[in-house]
C-alpha cells in the first residue's frame, strides 16, 4: 500500500484504519548536498575518533584492571 | 451459539490486556538485552569508582532511550522491514555498507563480552570455560532452531525476570536508599571532567542505548509481523522494557557502591562481585548474581547474533526468518552460528584482557551510535516513505536532534581528551 492511498489525519484514525505495511517509494531518499557531505563529515570524524581511543586504549586500562 | 451468547463479554480494559500481551517481546527483550554484560561491568564500575555519584546520568537515559527506540517502533510496523534493508534502499549501498560494517563489528565485539560474562558466571559454579562456551552455544543455537518467532520470543521472555536476581543481593546489603535516589536528580562531575570519567559515562550511554538496539527491534518488529495498527501497544512495550533496563541499572551501580565504594578495590573480572557477595551476605546471594550475569549474557548474546543475522540477510535479499527452517533461510542460520562459535573460540584465548575488552565494546558502541541515530532520525523524516501522520513531529525532532547534539559532545570531550589528556584539569573529588 502506498503512504499516499491512507487517509487519515490522526495516529488515531490510522491505527483504526488498519493499513497494510506502507511500500516502498521508488528511488532514493532525497538528500541535499549539505545534507550528504555532512554525512561523510560525520564518517570521517567516527572513524578518527576509533582509531584515537584505539590509540590511546591502554590509557583507559587502568579502570578496569 | 450457545456458547458464544453465553460466554461473558470481553470488556474493554480486558481486551486491552490480552492485546497487549500478543504485542509484548521485541520492546522488553531487546532492553533486557540492554543489560548484559557489558551494562554489568558499566554499571558495577561506576558504582564502585564513583558511588551513587554517577545515578543521575541514567535520568536522562530514559527518554532518550524510548525516544530513539520509539521510531524503531514506527518504523518496524510502517514497513515491515528490517532497518539495514531500509538503509540500503533509502541511502544505497554507499551508506548501506557502512551501516552494515558498524554493525557487524560492534556487534561481534559484544557478543565476545557476552561469553566473558557467561564463562565468569558459571565459573562461580565450577564449570569450566571450554564447557561454558559449548553449553552457551548449544542453548543459543537451540533457542532459535524451533523454526517459529513466537517460540524463540517465548523462551527470551522467559529469560527476561531473571534480570531481577540482582535486586535480593541489592536488599541484602541495605543501601541507603533515600541518598541513592536523591544522586538521581543531583549532576555532580566527581573529580571534575576527567578522561576516566569522560570515559564512563560515554561507557554508560553506550551500553544503555547501543546501535544493535536500533537493528535488533526493527527486525523483531518485522518477522513478528506486527502492523500500524500494533504502534500503541508496541510503545508500551518498548516502555516498560525502559523500566526493566532502569530497575536493572540502580540495582547494579548500588550494588558496588555499598561493595565498594571508598575501598580503592579495583573490579577485575565480571564474577568478582558474586565472590564478595558470598562473604558479605551469604553463598546464596552470590550465586543469585552469577545466574543473573549468565542471564544478562544469553539474552545479550542471542540479539546481538540475531541482529546480525537478520541484517545480512536483509542486505543480500534472502530469507531471514525465525519462521523460517534452517533449510529456507542457510544464510541466516549461518550467519548467526558463526557469531556465537568465533565469539565463543576469542574468549577460550588465554590472558586476554577480557575486563577492559568488555568496557572498551561500550564507549566504541557510543562513538557509532550518533551516526546510527542520524540515519534513523533521517528515514523518520522521510515523508514520502511514512507519509504525513507517522514522520517526526517537529518536537520529536528537537528531542532528537537534541540527543544527537549531546551524543556528539561527549564523543568531541572524549576526542578532545583523547588528544590532550591534561585538556581539562581535574578538581578535588
Amino acid at each position: 500500500m502506498r503512504t499516499q492511498d491512507i487517509h487519515a489525519r490522526t495516529e488515531a484514525e490510522l491505527c483504526a484504519l488498519d493499513p497494510d505495511y506502507v511500500t516502498q517509494p521508488e528511488g532514493r531518499i532525497a538528500m541535499t548536498r549539505a545534507v550528504f557531505w555532512s554525512l561523510v563529515a560525520l564518517r570521517a570524524y567516527m572513524v578518527g575518533l576509533i582509531v584515537l581511543v584505539v590509540y590511546r586504549f591502554t590509557e583507559y586500562a587502568h579502570l578496569v584492571k | 451459539m450457545t456458547l458464544l451468547t453465553s460466554a461473558r463479554p470481553v470488556g474493554p480494559r480486558r481486551t486491552a490486556l490480552l492485546r497487549f500481551l500478543a504485542i509484548i517481546g521485541p520492546g522488553i527483550i531487546v532492553m533486557t538485552g540492554d543489560n548484559d554484560v557489558g551494562a554489568f561491568a558499566l554499571y558495577t564500575s561506576a558504582g564502585a569508582l564513583y558511588g551513587f555519584n554517577l545515578l543521575w546520568v541514567m535520568l536522562p537515559l530514559l527518554p532518550i532511550t524510548y525516544f530513539a527506540q520509539e521510531m524503531v517502533v514506527r518504523l518496524g510496523c510502517a514497513t515491515g522491514m528490517g532497518h539495514a534493508a531500509m538503509i540500503f534502499k533509502r541511502f544505497g549501498s554507499f551508506w548501506g555498507w557502512f551501516s552494515l560494517g558498524d554493525l557487524m563489528i560492534v556487534n561481534f565485539a559484544t557478543i565476545v563480552t557476552e561469553f566473558i560474562g557467561i564463562s565468569a558466571g558459571l565459573g562461580f559454579f565450577g564449570v569450566p570455560p571450554w564447557i561454558s562456551v559449548l553449553l552457551t552455544i548449544a542453548f543459543l543455537f537451540a533457542m532459535v532452531s524451533t523454526g517459529a518467532y513466537k517460540r524463540w520470543e517465548n523462551c527470551a521472555l522467559a529469560l527476561v525476570p531473571l534480570n531481577f536476581l540482582v535486586l535480593p543481593a541489592m536488599l541484602a546489603l541495605k543501601p541507603n536508599y533515600a541518598e541513592a535516589a536523591s544522586h538521581y536528580f543531583r549532576v555532580t562531575l566527581p573529580g571534575g571532567l576527567n578522561p576516566d570519567l569522560v570515559f564512563l559515562i560515554i561507557g554508560l550511554v553506550g551500553t544503555t542505548i547501543a546501535p544493535w538496539q536500533i537493528f535488533f527491534q526493527q527486525s523483531a518488529i518485522a518477522d513478528k509481523q506486527l502492523r500500524i495498527r500494533d504502534i500503541p501497544m508496541a510503545r508500551l512495550d518498548l516502555f516498560v522494557g525502559n523500566l526493566v533496563v532502569q530497575l536493572g541499572a540502580f540495582a547494579l551501580i548500588v550494588l558496588a557502591a555499598v561493595l565498594y565504594f571508598g575501598t580503592r578495590t579495583q573490579l577485575t573480572e565480571p564474577v568478582q562481585i558474586a565472590t564478595d557477595l558470598v562473604h558479605r551476605a551469604g553463598y546464596s546471594y552470590g550465586a543469585l548474581y552469577a545466574v543473573a550475569l549468565i542471564n544478562a549474557g544469553l539474552i545479550g548474546g542471542v540479539a546481538n547474533s540475531l541482529a546480525n543475522a537478520w541484517a545480512l540477510g536483509e542486505v543480500a535479499d534472502v530469507p531471514s526468518s525465525l519462521n523460517r527452517t534452517f533449510r529456507e533461510a542457510p544464510l541466516f542460520y549461518i550467519t548467526y552460528a558463526f557469531c556465537l562459535a568465533a565469539a565463543g573460540a576469542l574468549v577460550l584465548i588465554p590472558h586476554a584482557p577480557l575486563e577492559l575488552i568488555t568496557t572498551s565494546v561500550q564507549a566504541l558502541a557510543a562513538i557509532i551510535l550518533p551516526v546510527t541515530i542520524v540515519f534513523l532520525n533521517l528515514l523518520l523524516n522521510d515523508r514520502a516513505l511514512l507519509g504525513p501522520v507517522l514522520v517526526n513531529k517537529p518536537w520529536q525532532n528537537v528531542v532528537n536532534w537534541s540527543m544527537i547534539a549531546l551524543l556528539f559532545g561527549l564523543s568531541a570531550i572524549l576526542a578532545a581528551q583523547t588528544i590532550a589528556p591534561n585538556l581539562f584539569p581535574k578538581t578535588g573529588a
